[in-house]
């Protein structure tokens, strides 16, 4: 009976440690995947995976006029987007696809299109292709969660409680070596995100803010980009009349598509 | 007839030659203005050829983050590697089999470069590697050390020496990587390295460890000259060659990412150019042309006229017109021939102090025209010494000959009473 009792002690001790030796690399494994998965709902929340919207690009730097371009956008996954320039009427009909990993641009006046890199500054601003074009960042990056609760105050100066993720590019994946992410716990809204190089320089960080949610949809909201390269440069986007679909027609992203369509552009009420 | 203007036309010519003075210098500076303008362009010829050779005759591409890296592993500095062997072997392969004179292996990034007042496409590279591959002229400043970077004279308006310069690129895993250097010094950018900044080779290494070279400026022996190039057989040859070798060095897949560029295609890419200053020096050229031969045609008519008074004094003891036409022409021709030959020399003189004149001009183009030294390229050759003898003197000649013949026909003769 003794001997008995003395035995449970040490099955129970072994039971724990058996227990406890994998565990930490569960967790690892699951806080990786607990990571990824806060990222895929943010890659969603703000813009879906099929949509159509419109969005501004805003563009201030002292002694220059304020330049700001629209455009109507399409996005099918994240491997197919297309922006049609439908202001200033300069550039009216000039269109930005990315077509898998090519990105093209359309110039109507000249009828030519010209390939550019995701790491190219869109129009200039401080957003490359890469923040436009690749939005679902889950596909290119892996998560770590780095932080939990932490406050941060979104472009209208609101305080959202949020998770801090570590994005880390994987090899090919066209992209920044490394994304702090903080996205709000509860909506998994993106709240800011500051991005880095391989060689650890901060290249920009960008505040999300003015969300507007229509149920569980976010139909608009605004961001502004601190370019840490070009510090006299305001960069701002808001994008607006987003619409999430279920079906997106494949015939949007082609260059032949860019190069005849005319569509009839409602005005902007807002 | 002939015998006879031989024989009085050197003596006319020496002893009238007060004369023919005004007429001497015009010629003379005409000839050596043409025959400048001739061995600056034939200096031009040259420099376009020179230009679409500036990355070689045929330059290979090998693109080694395309490659599979199980397959092809990347090597860590001083470590063997596939891609080492083939950096090994390529100077020997080509002195062997493609009778290459020369052959330079070069590797750069393209990236954006940030700077205070705005941001340009550009590439790094090693700045002994430029040097080595087509030279390197300082414009100011200093050469690159750690940390540094040495920068085209065209961004002089928007960096300053000592002025922080963010070089930011994506490495061979495509991801994004990013450099803060410091401005030493400005480059004279010589056509086609003008969108280069360039490090120090330590520098350059850490912008991404390990990348083994991957451009390769070879320069054939029969790459031609001027603008005379290796057909395009000859050239693929030559890359079917290079393939070859990359195959048997690295692999059938590494050998399928590799291109190449020709010194033929490069001349293509610049002829619009190369076309457009030529018309524009055709247009200086024949008003320059124009107005020398309308004072070359006034000054030999008066000084004909003078001639004629004397030549008319013969031709009223027996002389016949043609003998005397044939006469007075073959005098311009001996002073002609005088006059042209003192101008070639001026020209030939010229050559050396007007090609070390240096023109500081930021313009890539101007590099195109002017050659990397940012200097005049003034080639004189025996078909422009030629061509300028040949206006030179024929023009005077055929001016003393048709005016000679017209006045002594009619109504000048008269005026001048020769003939009653």
């Amino acid at each position: 009976m003794s001997t008995r009792s003395a035995l449970v002690p040490i099955l129970a001790a072994a039971l724990a440690l058996s227990a406890a030796i994998p565990a930490p690399a569960q967790s690892a494994e699951a806080q990786s995947a607990e990571a990824l998965d806060v990222l895929k709902k943010a890659d969603i929340a703000l813009v879906p995976r099929n949509a159509d919207f419109r969005w501004a690009l805003r563009v201030e730097r002292e002694g220059e006029p304020v330049k700001e371009n629209r455009f109507l956008g399409f996005k099918k996954g994240d491997l197919k987007y297309l922006f049609y320039t439908y202001y200033p009427d300069s550039a009216y009909g000039q269109c930005h696809l990315r077509i898998d990993a090519a990105i093209w641009m359309y110039l109507p006046l000249a009828d030519d299109t010209v390939k550019t890199s995701y790491k190219s500054a869109f129009l200039g601003s401080g957003l490359s292709y890469a923040d436009v074009m690749y939005n679902e960042l889950a596909r290119y990056y892996d998560a770590k969660i780095i932080e939990r609760g932490g406050s941060r105050r979104d472009l209208d100066g609101t305080d959202h409680s949020c998770v801090a993720l570590e994005l880390i590019a994987r090899k090919g994946a066209d992209g920044y070596a490394r994304i702090l992410s903080y996205i709000d716990e509860s909506s998994f809204l993106t709240i800011e995100r500051e991005y880095f190089t391989l060689s650890g320089q901060r290249l920009k960080s960008i505040v999300y803010g003015s969300f507007e949610i229509s149920g569980r949809t976010v139909t608009a909201f605004r961001l502004s980009i601190a370019n840490d390269l070009d510090p006299g440069q305001k960069t701002t986007a808001r994008f607006w009349n987003l619409a999430p679909k279920s079906e997106m027609p494949e015939k949007y992203f082609s260059l032949n598509f860019a190069r005849t369509w005319q569509p009839k552009v409602e005005p902007d009420k807002q | 007839m002939l015998r006879f203007s031989r024989r009085y036309a050197v003596r006319n010519a020496v002893y009238y030659r007060a004369k023919y003075a005004t007429a001497f210098v015009l010629i003379a500076a005409f000839s050596a203005c043409l025959g400048l303008a001739l061995f600056a362009l034939n200096g031009f010829w040259r420099q376009a050829g020179a230009y679409a050779r500036s990355w070689g005759d045929i330059t290979f591409y090998a693109n080694p983050s395309m490659i599979d890296e199980a397959a092809v592993p990347r090597a860590k500095p001083g470590e063997d590697s596939p891609w080492r062997r083939v950096e090994a072997g390529l100077p020997v392969f080509f002195n062997d089999q493609l009778k290459a004179t020369k052959y330079y292996s070069a590797s750069f990034t393209s990236g954006d470069a940030y700077y205070k007042s705005g941001t340009g496409k550009i590439s790094a590279m090693d700045v002994e590697k430029a040097e080595r591959a087509w030279g390197v002229d300082l414009a100011e400043g200093a050469m690159p050390e750690e940390g540094e970077v040495l920068v085209p004279v065209g961004s002089r308006a928007s960096i300053a020496i000592g002025d922080a310069l963010t070089f930011v690129y994506k490495n061979r895993d495509t991801i994004l990587n990013s450099f803060r250097f410091r401005v030493s010094g400005y480059y004279l950018p010589s056509g086609r390295n003008s969108n280069f900044i360039y490090l120090s080779p330590g520098q350059y290494a850490a912008l991404d460890e390990g990348r083994p070279d991957d451009t390769y400026f070879v320069y054939l022996a029969n790459g031609g000259t001027g603008s005379d190039f290796p057909s395009k057989m000859e050239y693929k040859k030559v890359y079917d060659s290079f393939r070859k070798f990359i195959e048997d060095c690295v692999g059938n897949t590494a050998s399928r990412y590799t291109g190449y560029g020709t010194a033929r295609a490069r001349y293509s890419d610049s002829k619009t150019i190369i076309e457009f200053f030529q018309l524009l020096f055709g247009i200086f050229l024949a008003a320059f042309v124009i107005v020398a031969v309308a004072t070359l045609v006034n000054v030999l008519f008066i000084t004909l006229i003078d001639r004629i008074k004397i030549v008319g004094t013969f031709m009223a003891f027996g002389m016949r017109r043609r003998s005397a036409v044939f006469l007075l022409a073959s005098e311009t021709l001996v002073f002609s021939l005088v006059a042209c030959t003192v101008g070639v020399l001026i020209a030939l003189a010229a050559t050396g102090p007007l090609s070390s004149l240096k023109f500081t001009a930021d313009n890539w183009t101007i590099a195109v025209i002017l050659g990397g030294k940012r200097t005049l390229t003034i080639l004189p050759d025996l078909k422009a010494v030629a061509a300028t003898y040949v206006a030179g003197m024929g023009i005077p000649f055929a001016v003393a000959a048709l005016a000679a013949a017209k006045m002594l026909k009619g109504d000048v003769v008269r005026l001048l009473h020769f003939v009653k």
